[in-house]
C-alpha cells in the first residue's frame, strides 16, 4: 500500500481546496484508503492509496482541477461508483482520485424527442426510475444497475443482460460534454444539437465512449431513451448438457425469435444463487438459460410459446412466466450472482480476475466446458455465467486470498481463459474494460490499431496525467505484488 | 482468544467482501453523505486496513467507525453475506482498548444503563425536573428543550411521569382465565421511559389469556455497550439477564423493543432453552388472538424498525396485526426498508447525520398522510416524534402494542370506539 504519504505540495492542496470547498475535500487517510481498490483481485492485492480524493460538484471544478493538475504535473483518476472490475478507477501512480458521484442529476428531459442529458454520477437505477415514471427507459442495463454510474458506464461503454436485442451504451450517447486534460471543455454531437442523428464531423462521441477516462472527464451525457416496452416475460429452461444449451440459443435465432436478453448460469451458478436466494429453489442442472421477451401481451405471448417450444426438445425442465414478483426475483438473482459466488465454498472469496471474456456465440459452450477443465486443472472452483446472447461469459474463480499459491494459481487461470478468448475468435473484454488488468492482452489483441490508441491519448494528454498507465496507453505494466 | 486469532477470525469475516458496492445503493448514511469511507465497503476495507496495520485508530478512521448505525440495511442487502454490522462492532472494541470509550457514551452505557438504582434515581430526578427543562408537545408525550441538554442535543425528550413499568404492574389486579404464562423482557426504555408501552403489552397478552411476568432485576441488554465497543459491559449485562431469564419459569421470552429483541435472539439465545418472539411475532404466529372489539378510527402507517425488519426478518406480522383493528386505516411507506437513523448512541455522536436520516425518512411517513405512525421500537419513537415535530407534522408516532390494547378496549374513553393514549 502507498500508505497515508501525502506528496502533493501544500500550495497544490491549498489551490484544490479552494476550488472543490472544504467538504468536498478529503485528505484524510481514513477517506483515500477506502479509494484505494475497486472490484478486481489485483487492485484489492495492491491497495494504491490516492494522494488525494475530491469530490467534483460541477463541470468548472472538473475543469479548474485539470487545469491545475496539467500545470502541476499531477495524475489525475475520474471515478464513479468504483463497481469496476479491472482497476480502471484506481490511482496506481499516485495523484488525484476525482469523484463524481455528487454530480447526479437530471440536467434535462426531452421526451417528445426521445432524449433526456444527465450528470456523469446518476446512478443507473435511479435514472430508469425516473424515465419509467414517464414511460421510457435507458436500456442497458448492468447488473450493477443499483449502484454504477451513468459516467462509468460511458466509460467503459456498459452493457448488459438486454444487450442482445438493444446493444450497448455507445448506441445511446447523442453527444457529450467533456473536459480535455488541458481543462478545456469540449461538447460533442453538435453544441446546441437535440437531433437523434448526426453525421457533422468526426466522431468525437464514440471516441469518448470507452475511453476509459484517459482522453477526458465526462461531465454530461445526451442520452437517447426508448419507450418502455409495455409486457416482458421470462422463460426458465435447465439443460443435462452446457453443449444442448449453446446449440438451444443458436436454434432460437434461426427461429426469427428475438429475445431482449439470452443469459446462462452453468451448475455452480445456479447453485451460488440458490445460496443467495434460497426462495429461487432452482434446480440441479449443467446450464440455466434465460430468456427475456419484451413488446406488446400478444408479441410477449408469441414468442415464450415459441421459445419454450425450441428449448423443450433439450431441456430437462422449462418454466415460463410473465409474474412481476417472479421476474423481479429472477433478474435479482441473476443481477448479484458474482457477487453471491463467493458463497459456493466457507471462507472463500470470488475474485474478479479474467471475467469478462467474449466470444462467437456459437462457440459459447465450447468456451465454457474449457473454463471447466482450466479450473479442474488447477483445482480452482469456477462459476460462469454470462451473456449467451452476445458471447459475454464471466467467469469467477473463487479463492481463499490470503493463501499466494492461490493467487498465482488464479493468474494463470485468467491467463489462459484470456488467450482461450482470443483463440476462439473473441475478445478479452466484452463490457468491463481494459483497465490495469488486461493491458498486457492489448498487443496481441489490437495489434497496430494500439499503436494508433496511444498517438491518439499523446495528443490530446501531452504529459499522460489523466488516468495515467490504464489500456496499455503508455506500455504501464502494473507494478503486481 | 489472543488478538492474532481474533484478527483472524474477522478478517475471514471480511474476506467475501468483493467490493461490488451493492452496499452503496442502500446505506443510510451513504446515501446522506455520498463519500467511499461512509459506504460499508468502505468500512469493510477501513477496518482490514485497522487490522493490517496500515492506518493507525486516528480521529478521522474513529469517525467513520463511528458513522455506522448498525442498521443492518447493507447486511440485508449483500450478495456474499458480509456481517457489516459485526465487522464495526468488533473494529469499536479494537478503539476502544486502544483509546478508551468515548465519555458520553460510556456515561450511559457503563455508568447509568447497567447499574438498576442509579437509573431509578436518575430517571425519578428527571422526571421532577424536566418542567425545567422545556414545555409539553406533540400531545404531551414529550418535551422539547429550551437549550441543549448534554448528551441528547435539542432533540424532544419524552415526557416522563415519574412511575416504571414496575410500578404499573404492581397496580394492576390480575383476573382472567389464563392459558400459558412468558417473561417480558421490557428493555430500558420501556421500564423507565415509556412503561405505558409496556402495560399495553400486558394489558393484549392478558386479555388473550397469557400471564405475563416481568422480573425486576431485569437489566439492559446490552446493545448499546456492545455498540460502543464495551464488550466487557456488554458480556456482564448479558451474563446478570440470563441468571434472571433462566429463573423466570417460563419458557418463552417476549420483547417489545426491536432493538432488545434483536439482542436477545443474536446474543442469548444460544445459551437459552427458551423461544425468544418479538411481541408482534408471538401474536401472530404463536397465538391465537382473540377478535379486537373496539375501533380505532385512524389512518395509520407503519416504521419497520431496522432491528425488527432486517435483524428478526418480522415486516409481515405487524402489517397484518394492524391490518386487523376495526376502522383503521392502514397506507404503507414508498420504501418500507428506511432507517429512522437512530441508531442508539449514534444519533447522540452523530447528531447532525442522524437527523439528516431522519428526515427523508419523516418525510416519506408524512406522504401517507396517516395521522398515526405506529412502530415497535422505543427508540423509533423518540427519533420519528422528534423529525414528526421539526416538519410540522401533527402525526403521532405510537407503538403497536397501544394500538392493539386500545382496540383490545381496555383503555377507551368512549364506548364503541377506542381511543390511543399517549400518556402512561
Amino acid at each position: 500500500m502507498a500508505g497515508g504519504r501525502m506528496t502533493l505540495s501544500k500550495n497544490i492542496l491549498n489551490k484544490i481546496e479552494k476550488i472543490v470547498g472544504r467538504e468536498n475535500y478529503f485528505p484524510a487517510e481514513a477517506d483515500r484508503i477506502c479509494y484505494a481498490a475497486d472490484s478486481s483481485m489485483l487492485s484489492q492485492m495492491n491497495k494504491w492509496v490516492p494522494d488525494l480524493v475530491v469530490r467534483v460538484m460541477t463541470t468548472e471544478q472538473v475543469s479548474a482541477i485539470l487545469a491545475l493538475a496539467n500545470e502541476e504535473k499531477v495524475p489525475v483518476v475520474p471515478r464513479g461508483a468504483g463497481t469496476g472490475q479491472c482497476s480502471g478507477a484506481v490511482a496506481h501512480q499516485g495523484g488525484i482520485i476525482m469523484d463524481l458521484t455528487g454530480m447526479k442529476g437530471i440536467v434535462s428531459m426531452d421526451l417528445d424527442n426521445m432524449q433526456v442529458m444527465v450528470q456523469p454520477g446518476i446512478v443507473h437505477a435511479d435514472l430508469n426510475k425516473e424515465l419509467a415514471a414517464h414511460g421510457f427507459f435507458f436500456p442497458p442495463d448492468p447488473g450493477s444497475t443499483k449502484m454504477c454510474t451513468l459516467g462509468g458506464m460511458v466509460s467503459n461503454n456498459s452493457s448488459g443482460q438486454r444487450s442482445v436485442k438493444y446493444g450497448t451504451t455507445k448506441q445511446y450517447i447523442l453527444g457529450l460534454e467533456v473536459v480535455l486534460p488541458t481543462g478545456e471543455i469540449m461538447v460533442t454531437g453538435g453544441v446546441r444539437s437535440r437531433a437523434l442523428k448526426s453525421v457533422a464531423g468526426y466522431d468525437l462521441t464514440g471516441l469518448m465512449i470507452g475511453s476509459e477516462g484517459t482522453l477526458g472527464i465526462v461531465t454530461r451525457i445526451r442520452l437517447k431513451v426508448l419507450p418502455l416496452p409495455e409486457k416482458r416475460g421470462l422463460v426458465v429452461a435447465f439443460f443435462d448438457k452446457l453443449e444442448a444449451a449453446g446449440d438451444v440459443v443458436v436454434q432460437v435465432f434461426r427461429r426469427r425469435l428475438f429475445p431482449s436478453a439470452i443469459e446462462i448460469m452453468d451448475q455452480s451458478a445456479i447453485h451460488a444463487a440458490n445460496l443467495y436466494k434460497p426462495e429461487l429453489a432452482l434446480p440441479d442442472a449443467e446450464a440455466m438459460l434465460v430468456f427475456e421477451v419484451d413488446g406488446s401481451p400478444p408479441d410477449v405471448a408469441y414468442q415464450a410459446r415459441a421459445i419454450s417450444a425450441v428449448c423443450e426438445q433439450t431441456a430437462r425442465k422449462v418454466e415460463w412466466t410473465d409474474n412481476p414478483d417472479r421476474l423481479a426475483t429472477l433478474w435479482a438473482a441473476r443481477g448479484v450472482v458474482g457477487a453471491a459466488a463467493g458463497r459456493i465454498k466457507e471462507g472463500a472469496t470470488r475474485v474478479y480476475i479474467g471475467e469478462d471474456i467474449c466470444v462467437p456465440v456459437n462457440r459459447v459452450a465450447q468456451a465454457l466446458r474449457t473454463i471447466q477443465t482450466i479450473g479442474a486443472k488447477y483445482d480452482v472452483p469456477i462459476v460462469t455465467y454470462g451473456h449467451i446472447g452476445d458471447g459475454n461469459l464471466h467467469a469467477a474463480p473463487v479463492i481463499d486470498t490470503r493463501e499466494p499459491a492461490e493467487i498465482e494459481k488464479v493468474k494463470k487461470i485468467a491467463d489462459e481463459i484470456h488467450h482461450m478468448a482470443l483463440d476462439l475468435e473473441g475478445t478479452t473484454t466484452g463490457e468491463h474494460g481494459v483497465g490495469l488488468t488486461r493491458a498486457e492482452y492489448m498487443e496481441e489483441e489490437l495489434g497496430f490499431s494500439l499503436q494508433v490508441m496511444r498517438r491518439i491519448k499523446g495528443l490530446l494528454d501531452p504529459h499522460n496525467l489523466l488516468n495515467p498507465g490504464k489500456m496499455s496507453l503508455d506500455d504501464g505494466v502494473p507494478a503486481e505484488k | 482468544m489472543d488478538e492474532q486469532q481474533d484478527n483472524s477470525g474477522l478478517i475471514r469475516e471480511m474476506m467475501p467482501c468483493v467490493r461490488c458496492g451493492q452496499c452503496r445503493s442502500v446505506c443510510p448514511v451513504f446515501s446522506a453523505r455520498g463519500v467511499e469511507s461512509d459506504a460499508p465497503r468502505g468500512k469493510v476495507a477501513l477496518v482490514r486496513a485497522l487490522l493490517e496495520g496500515t492506518i493507525e485508530p486516528n480521529a478521522a478512521l474513529i469517525e467513520r467507525i463511528d458513522q455506522c448505525l448498525l442498521c443492518q440495511t447493507c447486511v440485508q442487502d449483500c450478495p456474499s453475506g458480509v456481517r457489516v454490522d459485526r465487522i464495526v462492532i468488533a473494529a469499536r472494541e479494537r478503539i476502544a482498548r486502544q483509546k478508551g470509550v468515548p465519555i458520553r457514551k460510556k456515561f450511559l452505557t457503563r455508568w447509568l444503563m447497567p447499574n438498576l438504582n442509579r437509573l431509578r434515581f436518575f430517571i425519578t430526578l428527571i422526571a421532577k425536573l424536566q418542567g425545567l427543562i422545556g414545555s409539553k408537545v406533540a400531545a404531551g408525550s414529550y418535551r422539547k428543550p429550551r437549550y441543549r441538554i448534554p448528551i441528547t442535543g435539542k432533540r424532544l425528550l419524552p415526557d416522563l411521569t415519574g412511575q416504571t413499568l414496575h410500578t404499573l404492574v404492581q397496580e394492576r389486579p390480575k383476573t382472567g382465565k389464563i392459558d400459558r404464562k412468558v417473561m417480558f423482557f421490557s428493555g430500558c426504555m420501556i421500564t423507565y421511559v415509556n412503561p405505558g408501552i409496556g402495560k399495553a403489552v400486558l394489558e393484549v397478552c392478558e386479555r388473550n389469556h397469557v400471564d405475563v411476568v416481568v422480573p425486576e432485576e431485569q437489566v439492559c441488554c446490552g446493545l448499546p455497550s456492545l455498540a460502543a465497543g464495551d464488550r466487557d459491559t456488554f458480556e456482564e449485562l448479558r451474563q446478570q439477564n440470563l441468571a434472571v431469564l433462566m429463573e423466570s419459569g417460563c419458557d418463552t421470552i417476549i420483547t417489545a423493543c426491536a432493538s432488545c429483541g434483536s439482542t436477545l435472539k443474536e446474543h442469548y439465545g444460544q445459551d437459552l432453552p427458551m423461544k425468544i418472539y418479538d411481541f408482534s411475532e408471538f401474536l401472530s404466529d404463536h397465538l391465537k388472538l382473540d377478535p379486537l372489539p373496539k375501533s380505532v378510527q385512524k389512518t395509520a402507517t407503519y416504521h419497520d424498525p431496522c432491528h425488527l425488519r432486517k435483524a428478526q426478518k418480522i415486516k409481515d406480522q405487524p402489517r397484518s396485526l394492524l391490518k386487523r383493528v376495526p376502522g383503521l386505516s392502514f397506507q404503507d411507506v414508498k420504501d418500507p426498508d428506511r432507517c429512522c437513523g437512530f441508531g442508539g448512541t449514534f444519533s447522540m455522536s452523530q447528531e447532525k447525520l442522524s437527523q439528516e436520516i431522519n428526515d427523508t425518512t419523516v418525510k416519506q411517513l408524512i406522504e401517507t398522510g396517516a395521522e398515526m405512525v405506529v412502530t415497535s421500537c422505543p427508540g423509533c419513537m423518540l427519533h420519528l416524534a422528534n423529525g414528526l415535530h421539526r416538519a410540522g407534522s401533527t402525526a403521532r408516532v405510537v407503538h403497536l402494542a397501544e394500538v392493539l390494547a386500545a382496540s383490545c378496549g381496555e383503555i377507551t374513553e368512549e364506548e364503541g370506539e377506542a381511543d390511543i393514549r399517549y400518556e402512561t
